[in-house]
């Protein structure tokens, strides 16, 4: 083996640990603020759990699309629990630097991909822990995938994939502020944005135009229906396909746009 | 030290308005979660109405309205809340505790700041939920139970917000100050009339002293005469009990400066 193969896998091998430890920190942060993850895995369900037993009446309108209002609810919840984390993972962003993390970061020989890298690590690590609750919480209250587990992969490449579409839109708003307290506000933003969707009716339904029209227009309505199909209708390529397209243009456009940031923060020290 | 009565507390409310009207930012997060539930509620739930059973004669966006309002005044108590946090969090709070002889005015000053906030926020959102085409038969009895409703609940959400805010003397605990609320809100016939719920959620809204509160605001909207006296019971019990919490919570706070 040559000297500098040996090298390169050396470089790799410290390439992949400084993402496992950089990743690994990003998770501990936030672990060690329960108020804020108990609250992204739990605050879902218990809206979960409240709608469907509030909306059930909706069930019997012309036209709804099922009679399980379970299956139908849980789109809402998957996002509401990527606007969570979401919010979480950008406000630890945000409070690395306002404290001065990111400056020992600039000294060190750490890229800004890499940086940015093991964040998305450790929001896509925590998107599986929330799927697995909501996913089981779901099946509880009776909300099944119409063809079953076959849609799994499905169901966890898209959960993934919103919490790290919200989640790099928080982190833009994190490194353009370096303020926690402003990046809080990517809270209401992304709530309107979810109540002025089809979360809660379907767009079929809606019977102002006005909503109609903002629902239309609304990312968030796509995303909900992408998993919402996978429970109310089965496999539908369209409603997959448009809201992963979605989610992953927000994810690269805000992942590149991040790094441009990143990069510019850490070259300032 | 401020000898007249009242004094801390009108000076706390002079203190606390002030900085509330010369942030926008600050007036405009108040308004902002009452109003996007109103639209999204009227605008996107509206099929609702036509659900089998849904007994309210003024219309769906008038049934929100009767929610929404509430949630203005709940959400003045929550932001005061947040301000007695901040207060701990910039050590103006140890300042406001060692120059305040009557501490128990520093709370009664907060609520007051919240009482403005909520009532200010309420009429915001009434005037825009009347713009957009909510429409309501109220007498000015009527009018009066709405503002006592909405003073009474800035009341309670304030007390409860200010008691966590005194333990854990941080921002960090504002879901802690919000969550509960919300939860108890919601925990209420928010989307259709309590005979539509079904399951657990109407048993739990059954036995949910906010139900009575906003079954309440909703019937008085709708030109109906409740019987108010159990609803202001609750609300009087709650706000005794919450001021107990608040004061151990301010006496707390007192013993560690």
């Amino acid at each position: 083996m040559s000297a500098e193969l040996v090298s390169d896998r050396r470089r790799g091998a410290a390439a992949f640990e400084r993402y496992g430890l950089l990743g690994e920190r990003a998770l501990r942060a936030v672990a060690t603020e329960p108020a804020a993850w108990v609250l992204a895995l739990v605050f879902p369900v218990v809206f979960l759990a409240i709608n469907i037993e509030a909306l059930s009446g909706a069930s019997a309108l012309h036209d709804f699309p099922t009679d399980n209002i379970a299956s139908f609810a849980i789109g809402l919840t998957f996002l509401q629990g990527a606007l969570f984390a979401g919010v979480m993972f950008a406000t630890d962003l945000a409070r690395d630097i306002e404290n001065g993390f990111m400056n020992r970061i600039a000294l060190a020989p750490i890229s800004a991909g890499t940086v940015l890298l093991s964040r998305l690590l450790a929001v896509a690590a925590f998107a599986l822990v929330q799927i697995a609750c909501f996913a089981i919480a779901g099946a509880i209250f009776g909300a099944s995938m119409v063809d079953g587990p076959i849609e799994l992969p499905a169901l966890i490449g898209l959960a993934v994939l919103f919490n790290l579409a919200i989640a790099v839109v928080g982190f833009q708003l994190a490194l353009q502020s370096g303020s926690g307290e402003m990046t809080q506000a990517l809270f209401p933003i992304f709530f309107v944005l979810l109540l002025v969707s089809s979360a809660l009716m379907p767009r079929g339904l809606m019977d102002a135009a006005w909503f109609h029209a903002a629902a239309d227009l609304n990312p968030v309505s796509y995303m909900v229906e992408a998993i919402r199909s996978l429970y109310v209708t089965g496999w539908d390529a369209s409603a997959l396909a448009v809201g992963a397209a979605l989610a992953l243009a927000i994810t690269v456009a805000g992942s590149l746009f991040s790094l441009v940031r990143l990069r510019a923060l850490l070259a300032r020290h | 030290m401020d000898r007249r009565p009242f004094g801390i507390a009108l000076g706390m409310a002079r203190r606390g308005t002030k900085a509330w009207i010369t942030s926008p930012a600050f007036v405009a997060i108040t308004l902002f979660f009452p109003l996007i539930f109103l639209a999204a509620l009227a605008g996107g739930l509206g099929p609702l109405y036509q659900v089998p059973g849904f007994d309210y004669p003024s219309g769906y966006a008038t049934f929100v309205f009767g929610f929404v309002v509430l949630q203005a005044a709940a959400f003045g108590g929550i932001f005061t809340g947040y301000s007695v946090a901040r207060d701990f969090d910039l050590g103006v709070a140890s300042r406001l505790l060692l120059g305040a002889g009557r501490r128990w005015e520093l709370i009664l000053g907060y609520v007051l700041v919240a009482v403005i906030r909520s009532l200010v926020a309420a009429a915001i959102v009434t005037a825009v939920a009347l713009a957009a085409g909510v429409r309501a038969t109220v007498s000015p009895a009527g009018v009066a139970a709405i503002l006592a409703l909405i003073v009474c609940l800035a009341a309670v959400s304030t007390l409860w917000a200010c008691g966590v805010a005194l333990r854990a003397r941080s921002m960090r605990a504002g879901p802690l100050m919000h969550t509960p609320i919300l939860l108890v809100m919601f925990l209420s016939p928010v989307y259709v009339p309590a005979a539509l719920l079904n399951g657990w959620l109407a048993s739990i809204a059954g036995a949910n002293p906010f139900s009575n509160v906003v079954e309440s605001s909703r019937s008085v909207l709708g030109g109906g005469n409740p019987d108010l006296l159990i609803t202001f019971g609750w609300l009087f019990a709650a706000t005794v009990l919450l001021a107990v919490w608040a004061l151990l919570g301010l006496r707390r706070a007192a013993e560690s400066y």
